[in-house]
């Protein structure tokens, strides 16, 4: 029995990946099953594999803890907002590097993913520094400033490589017909664009629902959201506590993850890397 | 000897047969056109011969074994895709060179059999050139030599001119049976261009949706096709509604004599366009629109008693006149072959 | 075009410049988050004394030693694992299988970072799931989590969707024609592999190995959560000396220090993908 024989023998080989898909999968699974486990366990001692006790006591808890109240409102403020800010400047810019060449542009595209390859943790800090001096520290503008540099990226790129994908006749016959270029622009070239820069929106949503380094640096002590709330959790609450706290907190991205699902084409992002 | 049979081959695809019962023998040293419209099974046929397929029921035997227990890399057939064939990352010397460097030949043999295939192909000396110097024919000609280096003993080609320009494509598919002449090599080349595949073909297998219609020479094809589709698909074609009594056979005004059969009920009447003339004493016939394309002229006429237009080619220097005669006809009943006609010399018109 | 240039220089580029600063000795004087640091080195001109200081202390050799241990394994680790379910999912047989792979390498994707941490502490920590699994067999268990293998884990684990993505979108350019002529012309799978399809696939390859280095040299949530409290990784070291240790002037100098080592290696993914590109044209 040779290795090649091994190798080549169908079932053998079937068997084979199967074992190894199955065990990558425990790899990623296993891990979230667990949180699922602890979010409804009120009691599980080791070496239980289930919990010894199930319930939802641990939910109350979360629920009428004031901290979470307090992050759960600066999530769902802050998120949006810097959706919205992200959107407003950055949507224009993508329309630019898709549709015009103009000097210096790829010294542009490349400064922002320059921007994007530094180690956050050292900006962060040197931006809250910098922040210090216009007293931005712990403040709603400040966070939301900070998050908003994780999303240039995100929110050029993508809508860029959107708008990139509408065809130029399209537009020509619009403006054959006699439209404006802003008039185009909202009539053709967005809507056809569209669930590009939805899934633009959305993972520019879900990055800063989901971002606790640059919070945590510059928000804190006035402003945490919930993944900095996080951070203390893990250390100084039981596990349950934790547990629910990740399965809330995940809820959206799962939600807003399937609908962009539809629209999500890894091409898209693949495209930027590229450079456009 | 390199003799290829389709033993009653057929593969499905989601429950439909993309190719069905295919019988075919190619013999040493032919080369055998596939045609067919898109999705007619030509190019699933080959891709089975290749090893890239598996057929679902049948087999396919080169001179006599069976080649189905191989895969693409251990058969003796070398391929040549219609794009995206060379690899980028290599130049032309290691494009062709790839296969034989598998192989374990001398390093002094590689280069030697590199360059003769080159030479052969036409493009001498261009070793160093990388894929994205070359034009498209120039890429093709690289693959067939990547392909003719390895000496195979069936060279199959698909549709390897179809993404070349119209010159081009004429100019490659004669050099390429030249070659393929040249080295005897059995050959199988799948192409949806009718005309092309006349051209270069000892034989043409004429397929639609999966059945093999009819494989024959080129001129038997055109002048004998044997079912309705075949006698579309080649060339032009006028079809008539007719009916036979007895060996007699009217289609409007035109009669015809079948030759030694006797039928009855609904028939077809295939005309070919140069096979209806102008000469005095025939049907009346109008000419309502011609286009001139150089060495013929198409000439579409309205034809006293028939509800359909005729295409008629006229050759240079020939002109059009008041009435029509038809040389030859094919007749079909149920989309199949029934016989030769003959026109029955015309009675003074009523 | 201008906005987000300007967001970039006032949020970025700004800052940057005066943490440069402020780690070559030079203190601003209006700025209370600098001045109020422990163990200042202020000067009138540029100076090398904090560096020298910061490199001279043997938690920082510590540091970067782990530092460098955690980010080769992980680039090693997570790249690796990544073609191979790149491979699979582009070039595996059996339709269910591929698409569950499919399905499964995107999951990563949809957790937040702060959760997948701690779903990996509960699973493989101290007396976590898998260590309560084991037991059943009677099989001992040494938990990675608060070691460095424990970083190494979670930058893995994280770390998929990005690497298989891109991965994958390169070996999608690969045109089926060209495989199939490799195979046409004998070629083994280990042949194609390394013949056709690496080479084939390099500059999204050289992508995965520069961000995934970047991304894990400078990291902060999943070493805090997953490693040890000493050593610590570069990001922790920078966090912990602008916090609790109060010294800013060192967590800017980590800072500084980490950006000139990614800026090395994007130098060098930049000069290997224009060499790239000029070949290719």
């Amino acid at each position: 029995m040779s290795l090649t024989w091994f190798w080549r023998s169908g079932p053998l080989r079937h068997a084979l990946t199967l074992i190894a898909v199955f065990a990558f999968g425990a790899f990623l699974l296993l891990p979230l099953w667990t949180l699922l486990l602890w979010a409804v366990a009120t009691r599980w001692n080791f070496p239980g594999i289930v919990p010894q006790e199930f319930g939802l006591k641990w939910w109350s808890w979360v629920f009428q803890n004031s901290d979470v109240g307090k992050s759960a409102f600066w999530s769902l403020t802050t998120a949006p907002t810097v959706t919205l800010v992200s959107a407003v400047i950055c949507l224009p810019a993508a329309y630019a590097f898709s549709r015009f060449e103009f000097p210096l542009k790829r010294l542009f595209y490349v400064a922002l993913l320059a921007s994007n390859a530094f180690p956050r943790i050292g900006l962060y800090i040197a931006i809250a520094a910098f922040f210090f001096q216009f007293g931005l520290i712990g403040t709603f503008w400040g966070v939301v400033l900070v998050q908003l540099i994780g999303t240039l990226v995100t929110m050029t790129w993508i809508p860029a490589a959107a708008f990139g994908a509408v065809p130029r006749e399209l537009e020509e016959a619009a403006r054959d017909a006699g439209a404006s270029p802003l008039r185009v622009f909202f009539s053709v070239t967005l809507p056809i664009a569209m669930p590009g820069v939805i899934v633009a929106l959305i993972l520019t949503f879900l990055g800063s629902l989901d971002e606790s380094q640059a919070t945590l640096v510059v928000g804190a002590p006035g402003i945490t959201t919930l993944p900095v709330l996080m951070y203390t959790l893990v250390d100084s609450y039981p596990e349950p506590v934790g547990a629910v706290f990740s399965v809330l907190l995940t809820i959206p991205s799962v939600l807003l993850l399937i609908v962009a699902r539809r629209y999500l084409l890894a091409g898209y992002l693949a495209a930027g890397f590229k450079g456009g | 000897m390199a003799e290829i049979v389709f033993q009653d081959v057929s593969k499905l695809y989601a429950g439909k047969a993309a190719v069905s019962a295919l019988n075919l023998q190619v013999e040493s040293g032919e080369l055998v056109c596939l045609l067919g419209p898109s999705g007619c099974g030509k190019t699933t046929s080959l891709r089975m011969l290749a090893g890239f397929l598996t057929p679902d029921a049948g087999d396919i035997t080169l001179d006599g074994r069976s080649l189905l227990p191989l895969g693409p890399e251990a058969r003796p057939t070398a391929m040549v895709f219609q794009r995206y064939t060379l690899w980028p990352h290599m130049n032309v010397f290691h494009n062709v060179a790839f296969g034989l460097k598998l192989r374990r030949i001398s390093k002094a043999d590689v280069v030697r059999r590199v360059g003769q295939a080159l030479e052969l192909v036409g493009l001498p000396g261009m070793e160093q050139r990388s894929p994205s110097q070359l034009s498209g024919g120039q890429q093709q000609r690289v693959a067939l030599a990547r392909a003719l280096v390895l000496e195979p003993q069936v060279l199959l080609l698909d549709e390897p001119l179809s993404s070349l320009d119209a010159k081009l494509r004429v100019s490659l598919r004669s050099e390429i049976r030249a070659i393929v002449r040249e080295l005897g090599i059995t050959t199988v080349f799948v192409t949806h261009d009718q005309e092309e595949a006349m051209a270069v073909a000892d034989r043409i297998a004429v397929m639609f949706g999966g059945e093999l219609h009819q494989a024959d020479a080129p001129s038997t094809l055109y002048a004998r096709p044997a079912t309705r589709e075949v006698a579309d698909f080649i060339g032009t074609m006028n079809f008539l509604p007719g009916v036979a009594t007895g060996t007699r056979l009217h289609a409007g005004p035109l009669a015809f004599e079948l030759a030694g059969k006797a039928l009855s009920g609904p028939l077809e009447v295939a005309i070919r366009p140069e096979d209806i003339y102008f000469a005095p004493g025939g049907i009346p016939a109008e000419v309502t629109s011609e286009s001139d394309l150089g060495h013929y002229r198409e000439m579409r006429l309205r034809v006293a008693g028939l509800d359909a237009p005729l295409m008629s080619f006229v050759p240079r220097g020939e002109g059009s006149g008041a009435t029509v005669q038809v040389r030859r006809a094919v007749v079909y009943a149920g989309g199949k072959l029934v016989g030769e006609a003959v026109p029955v010399p015309r009675l003074v018109s009523r | 075009m201008m906005p987000p240039t300007a967001v970039l220089i006032f949020l970025v580029l700004l800052p940057a410049f005066e943490a440069l600063k402020f780690s070559l000795g030079i203190v601003p004087a209006d700025n209370v988050s600098y001045t109020s640091g422990l163990n200042l080195i202020s000067t009138q001109s540029p100076t090398f004394k904090v560096f020298e200081q910061l490199f001279a202390s043997p938690a920082f050799a510590q540091n970067i030693r782990l530092t460098l241990f955690v980010t080769f394994f992980s680039v090693l680790l997570l790249t690796a694992l990544a073609y191979l379910l790149a491979l699979y999912g582009r070039f595996g047989r059996g339709v269910r299988l591929r698409n569950v792979v499919r399905t499964l390498y995107l999951l990563p994707m949809f957790v937040p970072g702060i959760i997948a941490v701690y779903a990996l502490i509960t699973f493989y920590g101290d007396n976590g799931l898998l260590e309560a699994l084991l037991n059943v067999f009677h099989i001992s268990y040494q938990s990675p989590i608060r070691h460095e293998w424990g970083i190494v884990l979670g930058q893995v684990w994280t770390g998929i969707p990005f690497a298989v993505l891109l991965l994958s979108s390169g070996l999608d350019g690969i045109s089926e024609e060209q495989i199939e002529a490799a195979r046409d012309a004998g070629a083994s799978f280990w042949t194609l592999l390394t013949r056709i399809i690496l080479p084939l696939n390099v500059v999204p390859l050289l992508i995965v190995l520069t961000f995934t280095f970047i991304g894990v040299f400078g990291s902060f949530t999943v070493p805090y959560l997953l490693g040890p409290a000493a050593p610590q990784m570069l990001g922790v070291s920078m966090q912990m000396n602008f916090g609790a240790f109060r010294q800013p002037q060192v967590a800017v100098a980590l800072a500084v220090f980490s950006f000139a080592v990614c800026a090395l290696v994007g130098y060098i993914y930049v000069a290997a993908t224009t060499r790239q590109n000029r070949g290719r044209i």
